[in-house]
């Protein structure tokens, strides 16, 4: 790992996706870590810091809204931002999670400058990693 | 000027005008004689117009007329064309209001006439010109196609089928603004052994007939979540959208058999649109609005295809939860500078916009096109602009090539 280099935890329950968000945050200079479910993203934050948190809402045992609630209230990680991505893009669903404690959201389909912009947001650009 | 291609110069040259002198077709003349028409005079009465018709050995390739005739009209006149062996592309000249020629037009499309354009009073004739030359141009390549091909014969579509023939072609979706490819629409075409392409026209029925709907649909799902596994896994976040018939959509174990195929491949539904259009009569009201439900609340994203072509787009959109509406490519196609096509695909955006939903123009050919539906508010745009659908490896090596998947649009 590059010392220098901002580090995101990505939570999802599916390895596709796991897959693909660590893709992404490499090509723009980000390290990540990704953890299977809720309940680990909760124990790894109590060891590890990190620049930012991309949490999938639709998870089969804690959900991402509850994992939100966990990481803002019982590890009391208020500073720390965090990022539901998810397939929701109702008006209304982005005001509910505004309120339960995300910072942003990342509404599919997403594209680079999605993740880029999300990326931007919680540490300044490091320096691209290599290109497609 | 393009030239005209020789073997169209030597097939389309006559033209006939159903307006006296003085009507005000003069200023066509020369440019039409100048580009080899061979052009005359005929009556403007409808029974008289229609009689020479049917006396000379061949009918002219292009008919010039006003909408007011002697006796009668022209919609009259577009009625009564079809019935000729080959009926005359036709090009409006007139005073009337603009909606009434439009109307003329439509009408003269919709019995399967060429519509070579139209003009109303002063009129451009150079402009006119090229309205020909264009509709005429593409008259001539409808005329080499004119052999229709019949759809697949039951065996055929059943043999197609068995050999692994249903192949999953790809045509992507782009952010309308930036020009991101987000993802793909999945469209059906059948590879015969010879590597011919079957296009739908000749595939779905046969399929339906021969009870091979389902599993062909679920053939294409399975490709398409291959195809998007492919994809995310070297970094590109990509969705698709496959097409549904209600039919199916209401059809339980087709819908428990969609899941399960997309679960195998690993995939999250939530990468999956589910494309329905509303073109079929819903007989099923109740299990389609059950199944379209059930598949949102399983993760998968639910679009409504060709938006504004049925009565029932409205009561649609109050009973089943899109995520996305699709503008059908008529109103999109020749869209710029039209205000009633403008109107509507506005009307469209604004309407998807105010519910949270993309909203998707297809069909956009042109970068006129691109300017209209960006200006009218479409968040995503498909059509041959940017791509014809694509066999699946194609597609797959077409967007690894774009830098940063972004493919650049030309400006208007």
């Amino acid at each position: 790992m590059n010392a220098n280099s901002p580090v995101a935890l990505v939570v999802d329950d599916n390895a596709i996706n796991r897959n693909l968000v660590m893709h992404m945050m490499r090509r723009i200079g980000w390290e990540t870590v990704a953890v299977e479910s809720g309940e680990r993203a909760v124990e790894v934050l109590k060891e590890t810091r990190f620049n930012l948190v991309l949490l999938d809402l639709r998870m089969p045992t804690m959900s991402g809204e509850e994992t939100c609630r966990r990481i803002r209230v019982d590890l009391g990680q208020r500073e720390l931002r965090i990022v539901a991505y998810t397939a929701h893009g109702m008006p209304e669903e982005r005001a509910r999670m505004l309120a339960s404690g995300f910072d942003d959201l990342l509404i599919k389909p997403i594209s680079f400058d999605d993740v880029r912009a999300v990326c931007a947001k919680a540490a300044p650009a490091p320096v691209a990693a290599q290109s497609a | 000027m393009k030239p005209v291609e020789p073997f169209l110069r030597a097939a389309l040259k006559t033209a006939w005008i159903a307006l006296r002198p003085g009507q005000g077709a003069e200023p066509l003349l020369p440019l039409l004689a100048e580009e080899g028409w061979q052009v005359t005079h005929c009556s403007d009465s409808v029974p008289t117009l229609l009689r020479e018709l049917a006396i000379v050995p061949q009918a002219p390739d292009l008919l010039i007329t006003g909408l007011h005739l002697a006796d009668g009209d022209a919609l009259e006149l577009s009625r009564m064309l079809p019935a000729l062996r080959e009926p005359p592309a036709v090009f409006f000249l007139s005073r009337q209001q603009r909606s009434v020629v439009k109307s003329a037009k439509a009408l003269a499309r919709t019995l399967g006439l060429v519509v070579a354009g139209s003009a109303d009073f002063p009129f451009d004739p150079a402009e006119a010109m090229n309205q020909i030359r264009s509709n005429v141009r593409q008259r001539g390549l409808q005329a080499m196609r004119a052999r229709p091909v019949p759809p697949l014969s039951r065996d055929e579509v059943s043999r197609l089928f068995q050999d692994g023939g249903i192949r999953a072609y790809l045509q992507p979706k782009l952010r309308a603004r930036s020009g991101e490819v987000v993802g793909f629409e999945s469209l059906m075409r059948g590879v015969a052994r010879d590597a011919t392409v079957v296009a739908p026209s000749r595939l779905l029925e046969p399929l339906a007939e021969a009870g091979l709907l389902a599993p062909a649909t679920l053939q294409i799902v399975e490709q398409t979540a291959e195809f998007l596994r492919e994809g995310l896994c070297a970094g590109m976040p990509v969705s698709a959208s496959v097409n549904l018939t209600l039919g199916l959509l209401s059809n339980r174990d087709f819908c428990h058999s969609l899941v399960k195929t997309v679960e195998r491949v690993g995939l999250d539904p939530s990468w999956l649109t589910i494309e329905i259009t509303e073109t079929e009569a819903m007989s099923d009201i109740a299990t389609v609005i059950e199944n379209a439900a059930r598949i949102r609340m399983l993760g998968f994203n639910l679009s409504i295809d060709d938006f504004g072509t049925a009565y029932s787009s409205f009561s649609h959109l109050m009973q089943i939860p899109f995520s996305e509406l699709k503008i059908e490519r008529a109103f999109v196609s020749g869209m710029g500078g039209d205000a009633t096509k403008e109107a509507l695909v506005g009307a469209c955006a604004t309407i998807g916009a105010r519910l949270g939903l993309h909203v998707v123009a297809e069909g956009v050919e042109t970068p006129s096109e691109l300017a209209a539906v960006r200006a009218a508010g479409c968040t995503e745009i498909q059509g041959f602009l940017v791509s014809r659908p694509r066999p699946a490896e194609d597609a797959l090596a077409w967007m690894r090539d774009l830098p940063d998947m972004r493919f650049e649009l030309p400006e208007a």
